[in-house]
């Protein structure tokens, strides 16, 4: 290379000097006479680049559909008996954002964390089956608080009476922690909604453990847009599941209803101003119906430009299996068990997962089934599931129609 | 063999992820000694404590372990191929990511990796048929590119310029641009020689291949004092490139020709790209 370092020097002259050998053309010898070619290749390093490591830690998507964890059930865990109620601080009101996870009774096997593993999704063995003409329970929550030492508790009056565990849909009762938290709770809002909430237990002795809900539940909060909110032209309202305010992977199953009125599902929801939705609706209604899929962001009150995709079904399905898969920063949609979407996006990596409805349009929203992998905070204290095992679903108003519940 | 964590590993593992958590990723993998009996979340957290630390033969080898006596392990199976993949052996990564696909079909970031293998293997053919495979709008554009790609190694130049023209307006264009300056250096279209390597120049002003193609342009329009400016940068960032010390010479050679002649108007010799 002393030929081109001489040349570099000569360059930085200005190649203006003539007399110098080596910008003399005296001085190039017959070799320099004809340029060469560089070599132009092609290139693909942007196809080999590895996946961010998020996605190498978290399943880069929820194989674990695979099938033969399916075939491997698991006995449910039998409940555990409630623990004492705990002490209420007078008028210390906890807010949602402040909320303090409850603390849970951990089990034996717990210790280990569910995110270092390789994923795999359980299902309970027996499905779950409503307790039928079971009444719901009367009681009510008062306002979640917290002590001395921080811990947001709330205090249930009368204890929830036993139950069978084999009835895991449950209801929750109207709770006033809500409007402390500035939601408007749904109450007396037509709804059944089961939520199942399988709590994916690693260790091989462990069962999901599975509890649900009503829509108009205490762990159901309303929140609706206002001025400088994005969505409130829309007359946006985020309808979340209070108890995975802090999850971050987590998977909702749902049955639609197909009609006019879009469906609109949010997750990594932490207000009304940072989550990711997604919403389906129909487009042509028609022997082969043409669905429409909008999924979007709003980060820091932003909203992102909403991503759309067009999916023409061969028949017409008056109820559709909804499957929303969210893992690390991988989000995968399945209609009817199908995989229909897939996108990714960092920015946000927890939050709780609801609905959301737009210019009041309610949608006609099945069972609802939640499961989060246990490394996910899913705040719900056991004595909350025991209550929630005591009771049954029960037809409330303005979101969703009746069902049986469970999957 | 045992698949189930004891507690003794458990224990390990534990200590493990909290270390990693820290960031302190040797101690943690220090933290994991191997145990006695096997267990798939030992080896699953003790690759994935390698693969960060870009260990990738010791990580592949722990993946491997778990691949062995878990052949449906899609995660594991994954990883195990990203790791042969980062160790340039395409064979055994495609082999890898076919697997994957075997038990996931749906998943597009195998298929783009595998179609990336099959492109090392000079299997093009093959690499477009999952590129074409691929279904989910978060992987088209790099399918695109990948359809481009092996359209262009087969020798199908419109078709994979009309695909590539499809990514120009994306924000990482640059290897989009730099196939295309291949493309249109192999078709001898001049003009589309300049024009991308000017837009490639815009997005990336340090680009050593658009600098390359502008200066081949120069010489084979006998602009010598461009070919001079665009080679000696060249030089500057990338000093091992023997063409454009060559062309360096050659083309101040010229320029220096040109000067010394009383009558700077004859025409100087044709350079040739």
């Amino acid at each position: 290379m002393n030929v081109g370092q001489v040349i570099m020097v000569q360059l930085q002259r200005g190649l203006a000097d003539p007399s110098d050998t080596a910008g003399n053309p005296n001085g190039a010898s017959t070799d320099f006479e004809r340029a060469v070619s560089f070599r132009f290749s092609v290139t693909w390093s942007s196809l080999s680049q590895a996946p961010s490591s998020s996605m190498l830690h978290a399943p880069p998507r929820p194989a674990t559909v695979v099938v033969p964890i399916v075939e491997r059930p698991r006995v449910a865990p039998t409940p555990k008996p409630p623990p004492p109620a705990p002490v209420v601080a007078a008028n210390a009101v906890a807010y949602a954002d402040q909320l303090a996870p409850v603390e849970r009774k951990k089990s034996p096997a717990t210790g280990f964390q569910w995110e270092m593993v390789v994923p795999r999704m359980v299902r309970s063995a027996k499905k779950p089956v409503l307790a039928a003409g079971a009444k719901p329970s009367q009681r009510r929550l008062s306002p979640v608080s917290r002590d001395s030492e921080g811990t947001a508790s709330a205090v249930a009056e009368p204890r929830p009476p036993a139950v069978e565990p084999s009835a895991p849909n449950l209801y929750t009762g109207p709770t006033s922690f809500l409007r402390s938290f500035g939601f408007k709770l749904c109450v007396g809002v037509a709804v059944v909604v089961g939520v199942i909430v399988p709590i994916w237990r690693h260790v091989s002795n462990s069962g999901s453990s599975e509890v649900a809900s009503t829509i108009n539940g205490g762990d159901w909060v309303r929140q609706s847009a206002v001025s400088g909110d994005p969505g409130v032209k829309q007359s946006r309202q985020l309808v979340l599941y209070r108890p995975a305010l802090k999850t971050t992977d987590s998977r909702m199953e749902f049955d639609w209803t197909v009609n006019d009125h879009p469906v609109g599902w949010v997750f990594r929801a932490k207000d009304l101003g940072n989550y990711y939705g997604v919403q389906l609706k129909v487009l042509k209604p028609d022997a082969n119906p043409t669905f429409g899929v909008e999924y979007f962001s709003v980060y820091k009150f932003v909203e992102s430009p909403h991503q759309s995709k067009v999916l023409v079904f061969p028949r017409s399905e008056p109820v559709l299996r909804v499957r929303m898969d969210v893992f690390g920063p991988v989000f995968t949609l399945y209609l009817q068990g199908n995989a229909t979407e897939y996108w990714s996006d960092a920015r946000m990596t927890s939050g709780a997962i609801g609905f959301f409805e737009e210019w009041n349009q309610t949608p006609e929203i099945g069972t609802v089934r939640m499961s989060f992998p246990e490394r996910t905070r899913v705040e719900l204290p056991l004595w909350d599931s025991q209550k929630l095992l005591a009771t049954t679903l029960v037809p409330a108003l303005g979101f969703g129609r009746k069902n049986s519940g469970g999957n | 063999m045992s698949a189930a964590a004891t507690p003794a590993i458990r224990t390990q593992l534990d200590a493990a992820l909290a270390l990693r958590s820290a960031g302190r990723l040797e101690e943690a993998l220090d933290a994991l000694v191997a145990p006695a009996e096997y267990s798939s979340d030992f080896y699953t957290i003790r690759g994935e404590i390698q693969l960060a630390l870009g260990r990738f033969q010791e990580a592949a080898g722990s993946y491997f372990t778990v691949v062995a006596s878990e052949p449906e392990n899609a995660f594991a199976q994954f990883n195990l191929a990203i790791c042969l993949q980062q160790l340039g052996r395409w064979a055994e990564a495609a082999l890898a990511f076919e697997k994957v696909l075997q038990v996931d079909n749906h998943r597009d970031e195998a298929r783009l990796l595998l179609g990336a293998c099959l492109l090392h293997l000079n299997r093009a053919e093959e690499a477009l048929t999952h590129f074409d495979a691929c279904w989910s709008d978060a992987a088209r554009p790099r399918a695109t590119f990948g359809k481009a790609v092996c359209l262009q190694l087969l020798g199908r130049l419109d078709e994979a310029e009309a695909h590539y023209q499809r990514l120009l307006n994306d924000s990482k264009a640059e290897e989009v641009l730099s196939n295309l300056i291949a493309l249109s250096v192999k078709t001898g279209d001049l003009e589309a020689v300049q024009h991308y390597a000017s837009r490639l120049l815009e997005i990336s002003p340090q680009s050593v291949v658009a600098l390359e193609a502008l200066a081949s342009s120069a010489i084979a329009l006998q602009d010598y004092e461009a070919a001079v400016r665009y080679c000696g940068r060249i030089v500057e960032r990338a000093p091992e490139c023997v063409e454009a010390w060559h062309n360096l010479r050659f083309a101040s050679g010229r320029v220096m020709s040109a000067l010394n002649r009383p009558d700077n108007s004859q025409a100087l010799p044709t350079g040739r790209i």
